[in-house]
């Protein structure tokens, strides 16, 4: 059968490692506060924790801000600025719908916003609830399929049901009426919603696993130690599926953020000015006539993210079938 | 076989159930005033006037109550009036089906009329420059999402080269026969090919490997020994491959019904996604719940078709079928 | 195995095969209308055409009584006419009532209806239908919601002969001529059928200079001149509306000759305006809409912020508006001081005044604007809001930055409307414009349904909406009045006494010149209050096809006032 090398697994853990550090790179690279302030006295503070859109995803409102930081530094102490500085939310309507130039690299959008430090912010809040909208699927789905494949018999019939209506459900509608029914605020409830939608696949293919190790031997094996069901979930088919469980993940980290993406350009989910790719995109559908950039760079960057994702998901696959 | 068969078509009705109960419940769970889908948003309206109206429509009934009802006439296929202009339901998707299916239609035959080819090649001579220069390309396709590409397209085609129309599915002028076919082609390019994206990679590395497992060397030189070549050697595999590419259908069919709902959006292409993203935000739950069960059909015939030809897969290319069918969800 | 060649052959046919079959499928419905023999007057030699108009989003039904959406509005004028209807200036003029008497103490509305005035199937127009068409507005299964509200006062209506209806009113009500701007139903078609599903309503049937033709639903309505209309056949012969919803395809389609007429985005007109060819093919034809945004201040006690007046002042002095309208909407607009800014002054109680002050400096000089005098808007000062504020006794923490009394920090939530452009974008520049005044204000952004609950419910801090008027000061009851606080559309909860009896006054007074004084007196309270802050009101860009003229923009649209269509015609010389 498949050949579970581990070579396959090596372009899926970069593309992952990768992703992770330049989201949470992204909004250290654009940022209107500096990074780093240390005062006459030696002490260290942080300003630009304010300005990062995960706060505002979270809490509902931009972080604290001290307004000091427009302030020159006193002598005896320094700044550290980040390299873009402009922050994703500073609207600034003299500077609207500027071309790209040496001053704003992507461009700015209709309320003066520059692109670049939206699309890099966008970064952290993409992936943020990409990997985490996938990790609940698997959780939900590992959790349903996991248990229809270990029970068998009615568990099975009636699992395997609730699998198959979630499954049908186009996990758009899902997730927008998930987020439209849990009050429409914030990334948790984005993130769950997603997370709901994709568990049906999740689920189906943790099903699919479990029932391929119930016909083999190992299957025998491990119920003549004696363990519990879940124990040997966890023990044995959980390293077993590991492999084909990371190409998995990343793929389906691809169709979440897809799916995140879509959302909000359909107006459903993150709050503006939230820079979510998507939202960046449909902001720049309305200037469609006047302006390519502000719906370029977001495809780009989506492109990107997805395209390496799919890259590694893919030879994951290939590598097993030469 | 034929007792698998009729078992699963039958368990095809458990889970409609289970998804129009699921919606039902969603629809109840979300805000809504049944005032709103007779006035206009923004115009003045008395307190009086709107309790008026209220009084009119609201029944009183409980949700299983409603329900239930509901699901006595959906048993006779009687699917109710839409509330927004009371004209039955049937009529509405009936009016709205045709676009859909056109547009799904064309892209299945945008999907397999460049992946075919592209696989025979990438089969024929892997690793060779074609086939990475196509994989590569495929990638892109597949990587683009669908409202991006759209964005993009419009741009170059409608806005900067002007060689093809924005939005719609005609150009206003009834001229008939053969002039509407050629308006309404040119109006289906652009929708075509950015539900068409998604498939592509998946459609072209499937075909790949299924002509690389059909035309394996022992088969081919033993068909070449017979005599056979050209077109009649692609005739003589066709039926073997019909197989695998009518579960293909199967795999692809789910996302392009999920791609057609943004699709129609940004195209105003006037099919069932459409209808469905209006009725939602209308909670105009009689077409919501219609057009619901009408995809998850659909959805489920698609699962079906891969099941039923899975077992007589090449165990190679199951797994490609298998792995993509349980992430598209 | 081979039979499955031609199968597959036949396969491949399908689709070129279905695709000219489409092509050749019967459009929608065609019912055989007979036309009627109508009053001949003299007219001007017709010129013929087609004109093509695009609809923002489907009719939901043409009936002339529940159809009040937009798009159904736009159709159901040319198709369906009122007893009386208003020019481009938004003043009443007579229609299918010639002329009409109001009693000494303005309670008895006379209407003396035309003669000679045939429906499009040849049925003479008569007081009976009048008659039926009030019956149909009050009785709720019709659900004419917005309809309804104006006849609330009826106490009958009589047909007295033929050619007169006599309305009979409780007590006086002034914008009782307003209310009947309905177009009047076809008595002796719907008699007898069921309201709501009868066939009319999607093939109507009026007085109007067009008569419905088809309806290819999805796509277009289809209307031909009416060759027994009294006013004189129109010039114009057929009249498409064709359904467009995304509003960024206008100008394409436009550019390629599919449609005539197309509103532009701010972005749009200004990319355009200066390109000779752009000017010689298409004629401007902007207007400033009826309509203006306003955040509403939940003022109530139920949150700690906005029961201060000096606080929502503060907001609206905080709030660039002047800005938006320069920057976003390319100067093509008007901050809005006071609802009443386009209903006031009242045309019986003045000359329009010559000289008014824009302070947005509307830059498109060529657009015809309907101003008036009244308050002015309150100038961007964030110095001014700042001090109040402190005054208010929200004063900045210089730990968190926030503006905050008694450890109670100024936070809160603006819901929004999802689908609408301004008001997203409008939202995230207030977001920034408070929180430099050290203000946290999170945008929540909802679908309509979902935004209506919680304001029907006041369980909100404060929203951004916008209102469509009718053209008279009594539209802004519901807004301002405490009895629409519970269920209505009092969202801020505004409760004055004064302001209260002022409006009651108002809908009763028929003499002009006292009515403007009391809706002048509510305006001054409603500036000092600010219960709402009034935010702007987007001009709309608009073109029109440079081959057709005979037409002018009014407040309510292309077409929204009489004559409208039926004074379309194409243009005679070259160009």
């Amino acid at each position: 059968m498949a050949d579970h090398s581990r070579p396959a697994l090596k372009p899926a853990l970069a593309v992952l490692g990768t992703l992770t550090a330049l989201g949470l790179m992204g909004p250290f690279l654009a940022n209107d506060k500096p990074l780093l302030v240390s005062d006459e006295a030696g002490r260290l503070s942080f300003p630009a924790a304010a300005g990062f859109p995960v706060v505002e995803a979270l809490f509902g409102g931009p972080g604290e801000d001290s307004g000091r930081s427009a302030e020159p530094p006193p002598a005896g102490s320094w700044v550290l600025w980040p390299p873009v500085r402009y922050s994703y939310r500073g609207v600034a309507l003299q500077e609207a719908l500027l071309s790209p130039s040496s001053r704003h690299l992507m461009g700015t959008d209709a309320l003066g916003r520059d692109i670049l430090a939206r699309v890099l912010n966008g970064a952290s809040i993409s992936l943020l609830v990409g990997f985490g909208a996938t990790l609940v699927s698997l959780a939900l789905g590992g959790l349903l399929g996991g248990a229809a494949g270990l029970r068998g018999g009615l568990s099975d019939l009636l699992l395997g049901r609730i699998i198959e209506v979630l499954g049908c459900f186009p996990p758009f509608l899902l997730a927008m009426a998930l987020v439209a029914v849990s009050g429409g605020a914030g990334l948790p409830a984005v993130t769950l919603a997603i997370g709901i939608g994709r568990t049906a696949a999740a689920a189906r293919f943790v099903r699919g696993e479990v029932l391929r190790f119930r016909g083999g031997v190992a299957w025998s094996a491990a119920r003549s130690t004696g363990s519990s069901l879940p124990g040997i979930l966890l023990r044995h088919i959980l390293p077993l599926i590991a492999p084909p469980l990371l190409v998995q993940t990343v793929f389906g980290m691809a169709q979440a953020i897809l799916l995140e993406s879509g959302l909000s350009f359909l107006g459903v989910g993150l709050q503006p000015p939230i820079p979510s790719w998507g939202m960046v995109l449909a902001e720049g559908r309305a200037t469609l006539e006047a302006a390519w950039w502000p719906i370029l760079f977001p495809s780009l960057a989506l492109a990107l993210t997805l395209g390496s994702l799919a890259w590694a998901a893919e030879r994951g696959t290939t590598e097993r079938h030469p | 076989m034929a007792g698998y068969f009729l078992r699963r078509v039958l368990g095809i009705v458990p889970t409609l159930l289970g998804v129009s109960l699921l919606a039902f419940g969603l629809l109840n769970v979300l805000p809504s005033d049944p005032v709103l889908t007779w006035s206009e948003a923004g115009a003045p309206m008395s307190a009086e006037g709107m309790e008026r109206l209220r009084r009119e429509l609201e029944t009183d009934r409980t949700i299983a109550a409603r329900y239930g009802d509901w699901l006595l006439h959906a048993a006779q296929l009687d699917f109710g009036r839409s509330l927004r202009d009371s004209r039955p339901v049937l009529e509405l998707v009936g009016e709205a089906l045709p676009w859909t299916l056109l547009l799904n239609l064309s892209a299945v035959l945008a999907i397999y009329g460049l992946a075919l080819p592209l696989g025979w090649a990438g089969s024929r001579r892997p690793g060779g420059v074609p086939d990475r220069a196509a994989r590569c390309l495929l990638i892109v396709a597949y990587v683009v999402p669908p409202f991006a590409a759209a964005l993009l397209l419009q741009r170059l085609f409608s806005v900067r080269l002007r060689i093809l129309p924005l939005q719609g599915v005609t150009g206003g002028e009834a001229a008939g026969g053969a002039r509407e076919a050629i308006d309404l082609a040119l109006h289906l390019v652009l929708p075509t090919l950015c539900l068409a994206l998604s498939g592509w990679a998946f459609a072209a590395h499937f075909a790949r490997a299924t002509f690389r497992t059909l035309l394996d060397a022992g088969h081919l030189a033993a068909a070449r020994s017979r005599g056979l070549a050209g077109l009649r050697l692609a005739w003589h595999f066709a039926p073997n491959a019909a197989a695998p590419f009518v579960s293909l259908l199967g795999a692809i069919v789910p996302g392009l019904l999920a791609g057609s709902v943004v699709v129609e959006e940004i195209f105003s292409w006037p099919g069932m996604g459409r209808l469905l993203l209006r009725s939602v935000d209308g909670r105009d739950y009689p077409v919501v719940l219609a057009l619901l069960l009408f995809s998850a059909a659909a959805v489920l015939l698609g699962q079906l078709l891969i099941d039923l030809i899975y077992p007589a897969l090449d165990p190679r290319l199951r797994d490609v079928i298998g792995s993509e069918a349980s992430v598209r969800g | 195995m081979d039979h499955g060649r031609p199968r597959r052959a036949a396969a491949f046919l399908c689709l070129p095969l279905a695709a000219l079959l489409w092509g050749c499928r019967p459009a929608g419905e065609r019912p055989a209308v007979p036309a009627g023999p109508g009053v001949k007057a003299a007219v001007p030699a017709r010129t013929g055409g087609r004109f093509v108009f695009p609809l923002p989003i489907e009719p939901a039904t043409l009936n002339f009584v529940s159809g009040t959406d937009i798009a159904s509005a736009v159709v159901l004028r040319v198709i369906g006419e009122p007893l009386v209807d208003h020019d481009v200036r938004l003043k009443t003029t007579p229609c299918l009532a010639s002329s009409w008497d109001l009693s000494g103490d303005g309670r008895v509305l006379t209407f003396h209806l035309r003669e000679g005035v045939r429906f499009h199937d040849g049925a003479p127009f008569t007081s009976d239908d009048v008659l039926f068409t009030y019956e149909r507005i009050v009785d709720p299964k019709s659900r004419a919601v917005g309809r309804a509200d104006g006849f609330q006062t009826v106490e009958r209506v009589e047909a007295l002969d033929p050619g007169t209806v006599r309305v009979v009113y409780r007590e006086p009500y002034a914008p009782a001529l307003r209310s009947w701007e309905v177009p009047i139903l076809p008595a002796h078609l719907y008699r007898g059928a069921d309201f709501a599903t009868a066939k009319q309503n999607r093939a109507p049937v009026g007085t109007g200079p067009f008569r419905f033709v088809s309806w290819e639903p999805g796509q277009q309505i289809v209307v031909e001149a009416n060759p027994g209309y009294w006013g004189g056949v129109p010039s114009i012969d057929t009249f498409v509306f064709r359904v467009m919803p995304a509003p960024e395809t206008n100008l394409p389609a436009l550019l390629a000759g599919e449609i005539d007429f197309a509103r532009l985005s701010p972005t749009q007109w200004e990319a355009r305006r200066h390109d000779p060819e752009f000017q010689r093919r298409f004629r401007d034809v902007g207007y400033v809409p009826l309509y203006f945004n306003f955040i509403v201040w939940r003022g109530d006690g139920s949150n700690p912020f906005f029961t201060d007046p000096r606080v929502r002042r503060a907001m609206t002095l905080a709030l660039d508006r002047e800005g938006y309208v320069r920057s976003v909407l390319k100067g093509l607009g008007r901050v809005t001081a006071s609802p009443f800014q386009d209903l006031l002054p009242l045309d019986a109680a003045h000359e329009p005044s010559a000289e008014s002050k824009d302070p947005a400096g509307t830059s498109a000089a060529d657009l015809p604007e309907h101003q008036g005098r009244g308050a002015r808007p309150l100038a961007h000062d964030p110095a001014l809001a700042g001090r109040l504020l402190d005054e208010a006794g929200w004063r900045i923490d210089p730990r968190s930055g926030l503006r905050t009394r008694a450890g109670r920090q100024f936070r809160f939530t603006l819901l929004i409307y999802s689908s609408g452009e301004n008001h997203v974008q409008f939202a995230q520049v207030a977001q920034d414009d408070l929180r430099r005044l050290g203000i946290r204000m999170s945008i929540e952004r909802l679908d309509w349904q979902t935004l209506w609950s919680r304001l029907k419910s006041g369980s909100f801090q404060a929203a951004l909406s916008g209102m469509i008027p009718a053209p008279d000061p009594d539209s802004i009851y519901g807004l301002l009045h405490s009895s629409q606080i519970q269920g209505g559309q009092n969202y801020a909860s505004y409760r004055d006494a004064e302001t209260d009896a002022w409006l009651d006054a108002g809908r009763r007074t028929v003499d002009a010149v006292v009515r403007e004084g009391l809706y002048r007196r509510v305006e001054e309270r409603l500036v000092d209050q600010q219960p709402y802050t009034f935010l702007f009101n987007p001009a709309v860009p608009a073109v029109l096809n440079a081959r057709f003229e005979g037409i002018e923009p009014s407040p309510l649209g292309l077409l929204g006032s009489s004559p409208g269509a039926a004074g379309l015609r194409l243009r005679r010389e070259p160009r």
